[in-house]
């Protein structure tokens, strides 16, 4: 499975721009390669799509737009599209109150855990928030 | 929605919306709209605070309107949890690529179509 490449561009001449904000500068060949998806990522893609159904309006994706445009071009530039989608998706459910940042993150670390107890494979990184 | 065009072609374009879920997207009655296909304008060379879907490199071109997709609520606001009102009519607006890029190597009549909502446009002339 290839891996999209991670690496922070410069942005020559960007002076007020937002960080996505990117059309004409010179930063190097797109990266045209066709990346597999995990099935995390279809998740993701899943719930995205489920909260700002009409029935349910969780938010809109110009809200999702808005927080991945926030993260800093650091954090912009070095994630994956799924990975700057489901951070905004946790950030987001946290925004709206439908969840708690302390209900996210007890569920995560008991995810965590079990993973561990089974062996699989777990990252040590924290996404920020 | 960004489209580049080859050269001069048909001058016929189309109207639709795209969206076929009813919701924040959906095209809502067009009450005016300030401008009609032909129209002369130029994008807006504000800087902004926060979610915007008007491209810097289209900051102070100019371009002609090609045809009016109907009118959305203003995902400025919608982006802030707002209801996006007033809503905005969306124009499919296009550039000449010798316009917008300084060094352009292509045809003389290749264009660039993108879609800007109302508050970006002024009028030119």
């Amino acid at each position: 499975m290839s891996e999209p490449k991670r690496r922070t561009l410069k942005r020559k001449g960007a002076a007020g721009r937002a960080v996505h904000d990117v059309g004409g500068l010179a930063m190097g060949p797109i990266d045209r390669e066709e990346h597999d998806l995990a099935l995390w990522e279809k998740r993701t893609d899943a719930m995205l799509r489920l909260l700002v159904t009409p029935g349910k309006r969780a938010f809109t994706v110009d809200g999702m737009r808005r927080v991945i445009e926030d993260y800093g071009q650091q954090a912009y530039d070095r994630t994956t599209y799924y990975e700057k989608w489901i951070r905004a998706v946790r950030n987001l459910v946290v925004e709206q109150e439908l969840l708690t940042r302390e209900e996210v993150e007890a569920r995560m670390a008991e995810v965590r855990a079990r993973y561990k107890k089974t062996g699989r494979k777990v990252s040590k990184e924290n996404v920020p928030w | 929605m960004v489209k580049a065009r080859r050269g001069m072609g048909s001058r016929e374009w189309g109207v639709g919306s795209g969206h076929s879920i009813r919701g924040p997207h959906s095209a809502l009655p067009i009450p005016h709209s300030r401008f009609a296909p032909g129209d002369a304008v130029r994008v807006s060379d504000r800087a902004v605070v926060g979610h915007c879907r008007t491209p810097w490199y289209l900051r102070g071109k100019a371009g002609v309107i090609a045809s009016v997709h109907g009118t959305f609520r203003d995902p400025e606001t919608l982006a802030y949890h707002k209801p996006g009102l007033p809503a905005q009519p969306l124009y499919k607006v296009r550039f000449r690529q010798r316009e917008l890029w300084d060094r352009y190597a292509g045809p003389s009549g290749d264009e660039l179509e993108v879609d800007i909502y109302e508050h970006w446009l002024e009028n030119r002339e």
